[in-house]
């Protein structure tokens, strides 16, 4: 069996050398025709494969799954030679995104900006790769890894790019009134979170802005404003812990202690099919990554 | 097993209750305030004081204190559990075992819920006498998703029973990593709750460096245990966590519930409670202070 296993790395490890000899004949090459695009299309995909395969999640969700590897490294590079070209840029991108929203979910940190930037170096101007470079910020802030503050100022810097950008973005908006909280600009924050409600958005994004903006008022001293904001995220979604505990904790600290207490029944009582989207807020679109590169896997083999 | 040379709970309750009442009603507006309190020397309970042995102070003015007598006073005991996905095998069942064994401990008139928490939290048990109920609660713990502690503990405080005596048991093997709230909400919530916050937590040995000092980080909740009169608990392997269940449940039957009626309508806001033997060296752990709604 061991021989087996070995003789069947040597064999990939041999075509991997073959791929790559290619590839590197391919990028030199600037009249080309387009025939070898396919083949570097799966061959970024099997080196995320290989990768996944080499550093697998743990199974628990509480231990740091390992973070991506040389594979991980070799399919990125590949995927800057598909950027370069119109027919394939578009998979390019989406595979960068996947390969940030990936580091992030795993809580590797470093490599998601990392890989974020390589995607914004040949998208310069794209809204979703810079979206996630602000939330991987945001997300090392919340997980306490080099220095917080820097890592929200930075955050703080992208989100607001993107809220620039692409206005529309109310997901971008919410995040960068989550992060001006944190760094202490309550009214920019909470004019920030207000226009997410101004501007209509979806469920989701009303919900957050809601419950944050109950944040940014109980910060502020203002308890009625507060469970106010509470009430009108649980009317949004009905079974939302953290509305229902935020609005518990404004009672508890006004002194309404039977108000908390029916607000915290409220939140030990849902329904346990119910999602908090907050639940989802810290990870964002990182969930997605598998979905994502399922997608390119199907299509590089098309 | 990391224990503090001694054991002292003591539990500040805001009650409305007059003299000549056979049963203390603990509740928010202040006539008369309890003080729940161990007394401990060499890390046993000291027995038999008087209300003369105590020197109380409520915002630095001295009250007489009385001893309210605790054998027909129930308690509530919220038992709060981690169910996250790192409570698993021998940690699981460690778990188990510990909180029966505290139920062992408990009086019949002692009421006993039980919230799971992972990165959600839930009843799997109301409060209830029904001890068969609470046991097969905690034996219907599975380990799944993440950890919100801090959500867990906001809505031990708030369901709390406000005119009781509420005794919360907060188990967790991990640092907070899935709620809205951080430790300044949940210090400010325990101020304003009369609920005791005993915190055990499993970590390793500290790792053995003859040369060097090395400080394991506190769990952010200790000191808000600390400060509710209750203690922090950490046990190094999962053969001595029941061991710290054993020292909360013998500690329940050894407390003193001091009474006291504060001179004037106590003023709205925080008031800051010291409570010493005036003879003596033994340890008392008690409240740091309890809190007065403005109407």
């Amino acid at each position: 069996m061991e021989i087996l296993g070995r003789f069947h790395w040597r064999t990939l490890d041999e075509g991997f050398s073959r791929i790559r000899g290619e590839i590197e004949r391919a990028s030199r090459c600037e009249d080309c025709s387009d025939t070898l695009k396919e083949p570097i299309r799966a061959a970024v995909m099997l080196h995320l494969d290989r990768d996944l395969f080499e550093n697998p999640p743990h199974q628990d969700v509480e231990q740091k799954p390992p973070c991506g590897g040389r594979h991980a490294e070799r399919a990125l590079e590949y995927a800057s030679l598909l950027a370069r070209r119109d027919r394939t840029r578009d998979f390019a991108r989406r595979f960068f995104l996947a390969m940030t929203w990936r580091a992030e979910w795993d809580a590797c940190m470093q490599q998601a900006r990392a890989w974020a930037r390589i995607g914004l170096n040949a998208f310069p101007e794209d809204p979703d790769l810079r979206l996630a470079l602000g939330v991987s910020y945001e997300k090392a802030a919340r997980l306490g890894t080099g220095d917080p503050e820097r890592s929200l100022r930075e955050a703080r810097r992208e989100l607001s790019r993107v809220v620039s950008s692409a206005p529309e973005r109310q997901q971008a908006r919410v995040h960068l009134g989550r992060v001006l909280w944190r760094l202490g600009f309550t009214e920019a924050a909470q004019r920030t979170l207000e226009a997410v409600l101004a501007a209509g958005s979806d469920d989701r994004s009303r919900y957050l802005a809601h419950v944050f903006l109950g944040q940014v008022h109980e910060r502020k001293g203002r308890t009625e404003l507060a469970t106010q904001a509470f009430r009108r995220a649980l009317e949004v979604v009905p079974d939302g812990q953290a509305a229902a505990l935020g609005l518990a904790h404004a009672l508890l600290v006004h002194g309404d202690t039977i108000g908390a207490a029916s607000a915290t029944e409220r939140a030990l009582s849902r329904k346990a099919s119910s999602l908090d989207p907050y639940r989802d807020y810290n990870a964002d679109n990182a969930g997605s990554s598998h979905d994502l590169f399922d997608t390119l896997r199907r299509e590089s083999l098309q | 097993m990391t224990f503090p040379s001694a054991l002292a709970t003591i539990l500040l309750l805001a009650p409305t209750f007059s003299f000549g009442q056979t049963r203390p009603e603990f509740g928010a507006s202040v006539g008369v305030v309890y003080v729940d309190v161990y007394v401990s020397e060499r890390e046993k309970p000291v027995q038999g004081l008087r209300g003369e042995d105590f020197d109380l102070r409520d915002n630095g003015v001295p009250h007489r204190v009385e001893i309210v007598e605790t054998d027909a006073l129930p308690v509530q005991v919220l038992l709060v559990f981690d169910s996250s996905n790192s409570l698993t095998g021998e940690k699981r069942e460690a778990l188990r075992q510990a909180g029966n064994l505290l139920l062992d401990a408990l009086r019949p008139v002692d009421e006993v819920g039980v919230i799971a928490f992972s990165d959600e939290i839930r009843w799997l048990a109301r409060p209830t006498l029904d001890r068969g109920a609470i046991r097969n609660a905690i034996a219907s713990l599975e380990p799944v998703g993440g950890t919100a502690v801090y959500y867990a503990l906001l809505s031990a405080l708030a369901v709390a029973d406000p005119r009781g005596r509420t005794l919360v048991i907060l188990f967790t093997d991990e640092a907070d990593n899935s709620s809205l709230l951080d430790a300044f909400h949940l210090r400010v919530a325990a101020e304003r709750s009369s609920a005791m916050v005993h915190l055990v937590t499993v970590r390793p040995p500290r790792p053995f460096a003859p040369n060097a000092r090395v400080e394991m980080e506190p769990h952010p909740l200790e000191s808000i245990a600390e400060h509710s009169g209750g203690q922090a608990w950490i046990a190094h392997s999962t053969a001595t966590l029941t061991e710290a269940f054993a020292r909360i449940a013998a500690s329940l039957a050894t407390r003193y519930v001091l009474r006291y009626e504060p001179k004037d309508e106590p003023k709205p806001g925080w008031h800051r409670l010291e409570v010493k033997l005036r003879q003596g060296k033994a340890r008392i752990q008690t409240r740091r202070g309890y809190w007065v709604p403005s109407s």
